[in-house]
């Protein structure tokens, strides 16, 4: 009996350290997955509106420059650090000519969260004085295209002429090196 | 031990302390063990950070983190002893796992890939998997009630361990 105890015990801990292997560290390593758009595809064209002033934009509408779509869930605690992390790293984002826009998922993937705009001012105080972030709020469809399975926590890098250079599956505060080490090898073609 | 100490229940800090003190190289261990286990796991998700804020969610990360690994030292000590002391059956053990798996619920479950994959498999893409923030943003929310609840379990499963110890032939 003891010994089927213990067997218990470190089958547990092993599923547990597998979960969060897999479902976490294992998701940073860059790669993205099949239900998002491809690299390299133009950048599906749906609308999401402005949290600043309740203008509904197009994500087509952001061509010309550089942009960071950022796809998030208020309630969510990884997108919080992302919150975070960005705070440390938008001066890296403005001195690279990259926009970003932090967009809340439609209706927050099904449970209310804080509103995107103090979400933003709790966890990233220092980004909203900077004129390269904005934050909205996605419609239906632009959830449903960039992100179908609902994942939280991921984003698009889309080049000045609309198509996506770069995606990641992982959180932002994970993959960050990733992403900037990303950036800066494309640095001539952005 | 008085009588009024084994009539009412309150054995069991008498009981657990005698364990405690014969075992306490075996607890520390486990607890150390468990401990950096559970505070790694909990900082990994930055467990309780929208419930609590950028200050106090290292508390609450703290404090149950300790609780958590306190309460499953002691499970899993008393369960060791009383396997050698009586004879029963194993629902003391049982109980232990589904604390372990219970607390593990909301950090691991909220914020991962994990309930939007299950969805996913078993309604397809968007539609329902759309939806995914109702059962991870619930179990954000609610996690200081698993933590209670495999605080409860741990507690149970701790007393049905010196019950046994105490009462060698009992079936509890």
């Amino acid at each position: 009996m003891q010994k089927k105890r213990i067997i218990y015990v470190f089958a547990a801990i092993l599923i547990a350290i597998a979960l969060v292997y897999f479902f976490g560290i294992n998701r940073s390593s860059g790669a993205s997955q099949s239900f998002m758009p491809a690299v390299g595809a133009k950048a599906p064209d749906y609308s999401f509106i402005y949290a600043s002033n309740g203008t509904v934009a197009n994500v087509s509408s952001l061509e010309g420059k550089p942009v960071l779509l950022w796809f998030v869930a208020t309630w969510c605690s990884g997108c919080a650090v992302g919150n975070e992390m960005l705070n440390n790293n938008i001066s890296y984002f403005k001195n690279k000519g990259i926009n970003v826009i932090e967009i809340e998922l439609y209706r927050d993937l099904g449970y209310s969260g804080a509103p995107i705009n103090t979400f933003v001012n709790d966890y990233a105080p220092n980004v909203t004085s900077y004129s390269n972030f904005r934050s909205a709020i996605s419609g239906y469809n632009l959830s449903l295209t960039y992100d179908k399975d609902g994942y939280l926590d991921i984003y698009y890098l889309i080049g000045p002429n609309g198509k996506i250079v770069y995606e990641n599956d992982g959180s932002l505060a994970a993959t960050m090196k990733n992403l900037k080490s990303r950036i800066n090898s494309l640095s001539g073609s952005l | 031990m008085n009588g009024y100490a084994q009539e009412s229940g309150f054995e069991t800090y008498g009981g657990t302390a005698a364990i405690l003190k014969a075992l306490k190289i075996r607890f520390l261990i486990f607890f150390i063990a468990m401990f950096v286990f559970y505070y790694a796991i909990f900082s990994y998700f930055s467990f309780g950070l929208v419930l609590f804020g950028t200050v106090y969610y290292f508390y609450y990360i703290l404090a149950s983190s300790l609780a958590l690994s306190i309460l499953g030292a002691l499970s899993i000590v008393i369960g060791l002893y009383s396997q050698k002391t009586a004879r029963g059956n194993a629902r003391g053990n049982k109980t232990g796992i589904y604390a372990f798996v219970v607390s593990l619920v909301p950090s691991t479950m909220c914020c991962t890939p994990v309930i939007p994959s299950i969805l996913v498999a078993v309604f397809g893409s968007g539609g329902i998997a759309l939806a995914s923030g109702t059962i991870q943003g619930a179990l954000s929310n609610f996690s200081p009630v698993f933590i209670v609840m495999a605080a409860l379990l741990l507690y149970y499963s701790i007393h049905v361990s010196l019950k046994r110890i105490k009462k060698p032939s009992c079936e509890c």
